[in-house]
């Protein structure tokens, strides 16, 4: 009787710890990766969170490469109507529509790992029946990821979207750009971030600029795409596209421009 | 020693029945009450079968009597994709739009039972958040209460909600 109480308390908090408890936002951020390495279902997670927002992207076992899924953004549910979503989310659903099928993914954090639940429903009047798997992800980057165009996309999961996959673990998993940067071209940004969307005020000289100029982008992964324009306290006068990469929290680069823009990489 | 180890069979024989279990389509169908009877939630489900096909209604708490959602056709998930539906179903998926909110429903067997996990999303940039809830159903003999058409949240929770945004203004400012 002396060892029975001592286990029932050690399966008990054992249960606690595996069926997950209120868990923020923050906690489903990160790369994760399938803990059955033979899986021909999901194999890799990039979740990245910022503020109450979220964004999934996954991928599927392919040959010879793992197919990208792409990113689309995330449902977050906590445990009541009154709960703060950013301190007590514990469910996550991501959406996945690849056309002929539909994947709904329910993530739920299982103590340091993610239980994923993926609902897959055929939308082609294939025959095919939908079916129910459920997955477990641990924190970690599975080695190798897709290739541009080296996915053979299969039937288990939404496919590949796009011709340039990226590797898992890409994607910034905490995002907040907001705050003062400085960039190659000697301007002084101004950033902000709201959820996905990034805005920034630039100039060469807070006094007399010779260019001064506003942004404003959109988050996609570890990309932005935006537009920009100069404005009237400097005298440069012109306009364009930029798509700059996330290389990480402190670091943007240009990947592309147009209309002249001078700057390529922003450091705070 | 004899007892840990019948304590051991016991706890891993009431996790496997409560994680994984293959059904039947005919075993969602029937009229089901929430085992909570002080439910602020889903107080009863009504399932019915037609070949591969379910049909989910559903009533939530109102006062005086309980709200009807109305029914909707629900998804059968299988555990393969060649696996036969009608025989192997392991969960179906309920969509209910309410305009002002959407609730998703995920229904699976639990022994004779059937685990609800309801996912409720705003649409009406309301300020409320989303939640997530569970529920337990056991087989019942009728549904009784018919109530009229309304908002598909018990009003409890809705109490709460108008309040929310209001506080977090004063608080912003």
């Amino acid at each position: 009787m002396r060892l029975l109480y001592p286990f029932l308390a050690a399966v008990l908090l054992l249960l606690l710890t595996a069926t997950g408890g209120l868990a923020g936002m923050a906690q489903f951020a990160g790369s994760w990766t399938n803990v059955d390495a033979n899986t021909a279902g999901i194999t890799n997670l990039d979740i990245a969170v910022m503020g109450n927002n979220a964004q999934v992207q996954a991928w599927g076992k392919c040959h010879p490469t793992d197919c990208d899924w792409g990113t689309v953004q995330a449902q977050a549910f906590a445990p009541d109507v009154s709960s703060d979503i950013l301190s007590g989310a514990d469910t996550l659903i991501a959406v996945f529509d690849a056309g002929f099928s539909e994947t709904t993914l329910v993530i739920k954090p299982a103590g340091n790992r993610l239980k994923v639940d993926s609902y897959d429903r055929f939308k082609d009047n294939s025959g095919r029946s939908n079916y129910l798997a459920s997955y477990t992800f641990q924190k970690g980057q599975a080695p190798g990821g897709t290739t541009p165009g080296g996915s053979t996309p299969g039937d288990m999961g939404p496919g590949d979207v796009g011709p340039g996959g990226t590797i898992p673990g890409s994607t910034p998993a905490l995002i907040d750009l907001t705050g003062v940067w400085n960039c190659d071209d000697g301007g002084i940004y101004y950033v902000r971030q709201l959820g996905s969307t990034v805005w920034w005020y630039g100039e060469l000289d807070p006094n007399a600029p010779n260019w001064s100029n506003v942004m404003r982008g959109a988050i996609s992964g570890n990309m932005i795409n935006a537009d920009w324009s100069d404005v009237p306290k400097g005298s440069v006068m012109q306009n364009g596209n930029l798509v700059l990469q996330i290389a990480s929290n402190n670091k943007l680069v240009a990947i592309s421009k147009t209309g002249g823009f001078g700057g390529s990489v922003w450091t705070r | 020693m004899k007892i840990f180890l019948s304590f051991v069979t016991a706890c891993l024989l009431l996790l496997i029945s409560l994680s994984t279990c293959t059904a039947s389509l005919a075993q969602f169908a029937g009229d089901w009450s929430n085992v909570d009877p002080n439910t602020g939630g889903i107080t009863k489900l009504s399932i019915a079968i037609s070949g591969d096909s379910a049909n989910v209604h559903v009533w939530g708490k109102c006062h005086p009597t309980d709200c009807d959602w109305g029914a909707v056709a629900a998804f059968a998930f299988a555990p393969d994709v060649s696996s036969d539906p009608v025989s192997q179903a392991q969960a179906l998926m309920a969509i209910f739009d309410a305009g002002f909110s959407e609730t998703t429903l995920f229904i699976n067997p639990q022994g004779s039972r059937l685990s609800v996990q309801s996912y409720t999303r705003f649409k009406d940039s309301s300020g409320r958040s989303n939640y997530a809830s569970s529920d337990v159903f056991q087989k019942s003999s009728s549904i009784s209460a018919v109530g009229m058409i309304a908002e598909v949240q018990p009003l409890q929770k809705f109490s709460k909600l108008e309040v929310l945004p209001i506080m977090r203004k004063i608080g912003d400012s």
